[in-house]
């Protein structure tokens, strides 16, 4: 314990320093080894380099341009998100974690991490895309709005299934799997507001898209919260 | 099920399946108007997968508050029910809409809706087999069923507000429907929805029994 | 017969199959409940849990 951080979070001990407390613990583990991270970003890269390879030298419409940059995502997502509970597991940890924290501030400082970890994916991989896509550039500000909502939405949902699964069997297939149906609202709403964006569409244009995003955050963040004990106790 | 319900259901459905054909002429504005007589037994279907996916939720949180495993097991049993009628409803809609408007699959907000369902349903199978402990897995299975009402709620009631639908969702509330065809369609409803609770306390049932023999 | 009646007659013989499938499993399924051992629960109505008997007098010496 020889940051400053830990011990000003016991300090406040309110619900944000005991979150930040989880969120920091993660994220100094995680610069640590950066086994997240790189896996993440080889693996999105990967994607990606497939992608733009199997397509070739041809220019994409912006709809396809739109939906194949959320597939990679998704996938990139589908591969390192379910560590931050699995490591818990592994390690041994989660009983101690358990004790020290209440399962709410558990959820909200590994949905941080998440979330943080999905955001840099996002500015790696998002101009690469673009570049090796040869989109033409669009309206970026809706193009990062469109982002960072649909990344919240998307940290929001994996966390909580990510939870879920950390004690089955054949978990990697099963994250997936069990996500999916529950980002599909998110993924038709965030494939149409990137089109928008490729397409140079102002951000009132993607009002309904935005609206829909913003509200499957706050609807599946607030329903994992009210949930996260009974998955947590388990 | 007491006897009468029993009977009840079985010339029920049967009364339904000859009112369905012989009761009512050809549909007015559909493509094929004699094809259009399958909606008396896909739109039950879909209502059912419906009703499986939400009593299975409400099983859920039973479980959750009380921990007794029979939730457990009525909340499984509801989500095979469901899977069944979800299977059952795709199916139906697919071959209507091969009839209806040309090709079997659209994307259709309906559509999208019910392939999300059939997704959560097999999900959720996945999640139960892959934990051993049986109240582990009650209690994470039930999570992932309260869980998976809300993309469900976004895909029925916001997405055909954002996105054109094929599917017209008015003509039931707004009386598009003739009377003789209203009849036979709430009717079928109400057949499928006996037949539907029938089966449900006959594998209930079953898995008292094994309950039963376990503890 | 019109080609709408051989359909309907199909699907009717199968509803009639299905219906006598789902009433012999009903019975079956009851004739079961009927005769499984009751559950640790239940039995605990029907046999006294604990009986009070008169402690044996003392022998003499």
């Amino acid at each position: 314990m020889t940051t400053k951080s830990c011990s000003s979070a016991t300090a406040s001990s309110g619900w944000v320093g005991e979150a930040g407390a989880v969120f920091w613990k993660d994220l100094r583990a995680e610069l640590r080894s950066r086994y997240a991270l790189n896996a993440m970003a080889i693996f999105a890269v990967t994607t990606l380099v497939v992608v733009s390879f199997s397509l070739g030298p041809q220019a994409l419409p912006p709809p396809a341009v739109a939906a194949l940059l959320w597939v990679v995502l998704f996938f990139a997502a589908i591969a390192s998100l379910s560590r931050v509970f699995l490591r818990e597991e592994e390690a041994h940890t989660a009983a101690a974690l358990r004790l020290a924290a209440e399962p709410v501030h558990v959820y909200l400082g590994k949905l941080l991490f998440n979330l943080v970890l999905l955001l840099a994916l996002d500015v790696l991989l998002v101009p690469l895309f673009l570049a090796l896509m040869q989109a033409r550039s669009g309206n970026l500000w809706l193009l990062a709005l469109v982002l960072l909502l649909g990344s919240v939405g998307l940290a929001g949902a994996t966390t909580i299934v990510a939870a879920l699964i950390a004690k089955a069997a054949a978990r990697g297939a099963l994250f997936g799997g069990l996500a999916f149906p529950l980002l599909l609202p998110l993924l038709l709403a965030a494939v149409s507001g990137t089109r928008r964006a490729l397409e140079g569409a102002s951000c009132a244009a993607a009002g309904a898209e935005l609206r829909l995003l913003v509200s499957f955050a706050v609807v599946m963040i607030t329903a994992s919260i009210l949930l996260f004990e009974y998955v947590w106790s388990e | 099920m007491p006897l009468f319900w029993k009977l009840l259901c079985g010339v029920w459905v049967a009364g339904v399946i000859v009112a369905a054909f012989l009761g009512v002429g050809p549909a007015v504005g559909f493509r094929a108007p004699e094809a259009a007589r399958i909606l008396f037994f896909h739109v039950p279907t879909a209502w059912l997968a419906v009703l499986g996916f939400v009593l299975s939720m409400l099983h859920g949180i039973h479980y959750l508050h009380r921990r007794q495993l029979e939730h457990d097991r009525c909340s499984a049993v509801a989500a095979e029910l469901g899977f069944l009628f979800c299977l059952l409803a795709t199916v139906t809609g697919a071959i209507f809409a091969h009839v209806q408007w040309g090709a079997a699959w659209n994307w259709d907000p309906r559509e999208t809706s019910i392939v999300a369902l059939l997704l959560i349903y097999g999900a959720y199978f996945a999640l139960r087999s892959a934990i051993d402990d049986e109240e582990r897995r009650a209690a994470l299975s039930a999570s992932y069923a309260i869980l998976a009402v809300l993309p469900m709620l976004f895909l029925i009631f916001v997405l055909p507000r954002v996105v054109d639908s094929l599917h017209p969702s008015d003509t039931v509330q707004s009386g598009g429907m003739s009377p003789s065809y209203r009849l036979v369609f709430f009717a079928a409803l109400f057949g499928f929805t006996l037949l539907f609770v029938w089966i449900y306390r006959l594998r209930v049932g079953v898995e008292r029994l094994a309950l039963r023999r376990e503890g | 017969m019109s080609s709408l009646t051989a359909v309907m007659v199909v699907v009717l013989v199968i509803w009639v199959g299905l219906f006598l499938y789902l009433w012999r499993l009903d019975a079956r399924i009851r004739e079961l409940a009927e005769r499984a051992p009751r559950a640790p629960g239940e039995e605990a109505h029907e046999a006294p849990a604990a009986v009070i008997e008169p402690r044996p007098a003392a022998p003499e010496r």
